[in-house]
């Protein structure tokens, strides 16, 4: 044995290694997972991908907003989105919205999908009147992989106005640094989320606990939506052009008409039934009243869809259930139809 | 001629909360852990890479695992974003 030891050349273990992570990085090149719509947590280099791999050969409606438009807790299948792109299969709904979208987010997302070269036939944007109150956290605040990957197409004024979040210390700087040389290390979190179905095994394991000790059904039941716990999310103050969220709805309008890009805009379902007490008043018509005023070109058309939508096709104050988003599917369809046409 | 000793047969007396069981006692020979895994070690998972040819190799796919696990397993440092209403 000690001959062999001997003779052994061990330092070979390191190009061995470094061989089987180079080709797990060119295999990962070829990792094209083009979801119907963007996961729960996706990394900048993700976003990249998705937003790259849209395809040229037909026409691309950007689906543009917050989780309603994404589909929270519903199956990605019953997501509008979705049944859309089932009802107009020879264009490709691609589903951009995510959760903790906002206007600034929506009009950052839509330069960057325009500076990445997506041939946008059309655009479906939902515009949520809760986010225009500075206490909801995407008010002025991008998704952090968006805000990384449009770097190039932020603006000084995007700077100024959007609370950024840059690299600071070491440790941020050590990983954006491996990351641009290393894809599976730029991966690791959608991978995660690929594997465990969460961002870490950790979490995985956390869900697993909970759902055998029944600690989820519990949190579940206390989570159930009811009026109260909704009584700093709407903002009745008038929405006016010192708002941030006021700023980038013009923005959005203004880049729209610019890039002569047919789109739907549509103020998203509100549950009166769950929030009458708070927002059945005359400040909050007031401001719908102000979102709808913004001058626009004619390609674009906003929709006030508030009150579109009954109580019943609600899952808390604004997330749709599958009711609810075939409601949107039938009130957006024949917009669709034209814009396509 | 052998004589035959009147003193009964030595037996492995050990405790139960001990680590040991009658198979890994007989297979190492003591119920000391770390001699044990010492034994293990150089009689299992030594061999398997002490191998002038193939050992680096196996040794390299080792070293390869352990990084993409050790990057897959870690807890995520990205930013949650995702908020809720309530």
């Amino acid at each position: 044995m000690t001959t062999n030891i001997a003779r052994a050349r061990w330092w070979l273990a390191y190009p061995v290694a470094l061989a089987l992570l180079l080709i797990l990085d060119a295999a990962l090149g070829f990792w094209r997972p083009l979801p119907s719509r963007l996961p729960e947590q996706f990394s900048p280099a993700y976003l990249n991908l998705y937003v790259g791999d849209a395809p040229r050969n037909k026409p691309v409606i950007a689906f543009l907003g917050d989780s309603v438009l994404w589909g929270y807790k519903i199956p990605e299948a019953d997501s509008a989105a979705n049944v859309l792109q089932r009802r107009f299969p020879a264009s490709r709904m691609l589903n951009m919205s995510y959760e903790g979208g906002s206007t600034p987010n929506s009009a950052v997302l839509l330069r960057y999908a325009l500076h990445a070269g997506v041939p946008l036939a059309g655009a479906v944007i939902n515009v949520n009147i809760k986010e225009f109150n500075h206490a909801d956290s995407a008010y002025r605040t991008l998704h952090p992989s968006l805000e990384r990957t449009a770097e190039a197409v932020l603006t000084p004024g995007d700077r100024r106005v959007l609370k950024m979040h840059p690299a600071v210390g070491l440790n941020p700087a050590l990983n954006r640094f491996v990351e641009r040389y290393w894809r599976f290390y730029r991966l690791r979190a959608d991978l995660c989320e690929m594997i465990f179905g969460t961002d870490d095994m950790a979490g995985a394991l956390v869900r697993s606990v909970q759902n055998i000790t029944g600690t989820a059904a519990a949190q579940e039941l206390a989570h159930r939506p009811t009026s109260d716990k909704f009584l700093g999310t709407y903002d009745l103050a008038p929405i006016d052009d010192t708002n941030v969220g006021m700023q980038y709805y013009r923005i959005l309008l203004r880049e729209l008409c610019a890039a002569k890009i047919p789109a739907i805009v549509f103020l998203t379902p509100t549950n009166h039934g769950l929030l009458h007490d708070y927002i059945d008043v005359p400040e909050y018509d007031a401001n719908l009243h102000a979102l709808m005023a913004v001058p626009h070109c004619p390609r674009v058309t906003v929709l006030n869809l508030d009150r579109a939508a009954p109580s019943a096709t609600f899952i808390d104050n604004d997330h749709l259930n599958a009711a609810g988003q075939r409601i949107l599917v039938a009130r957006l369809s024949p917009y669709l139809r034209k814009m396509i046409r | 001629m052998k004589s035959q000793s009147t003193d009964p047969a030595p037996t492995l007396e050990h405790s139960a909360e001990s680590w040991a069981d009658a198979k890994t006692l007989i297979t190492t020979g003591t119920d000391d852990p770390v001699a044990a895994s010492w034994y293990l070690t150089k009689s299992r998972v030594w061999p398997f890479i002490a191998d002038a040819r193939f050992g680096p190799i196996k040794l390299g796919v080792v070293l390869f695992v352990i990084i993409v696990l050790s990057i897959l397993l870690s807890p995520s440092t990205e930013s949650h974003f995702i908020y809720t209403d309530f």
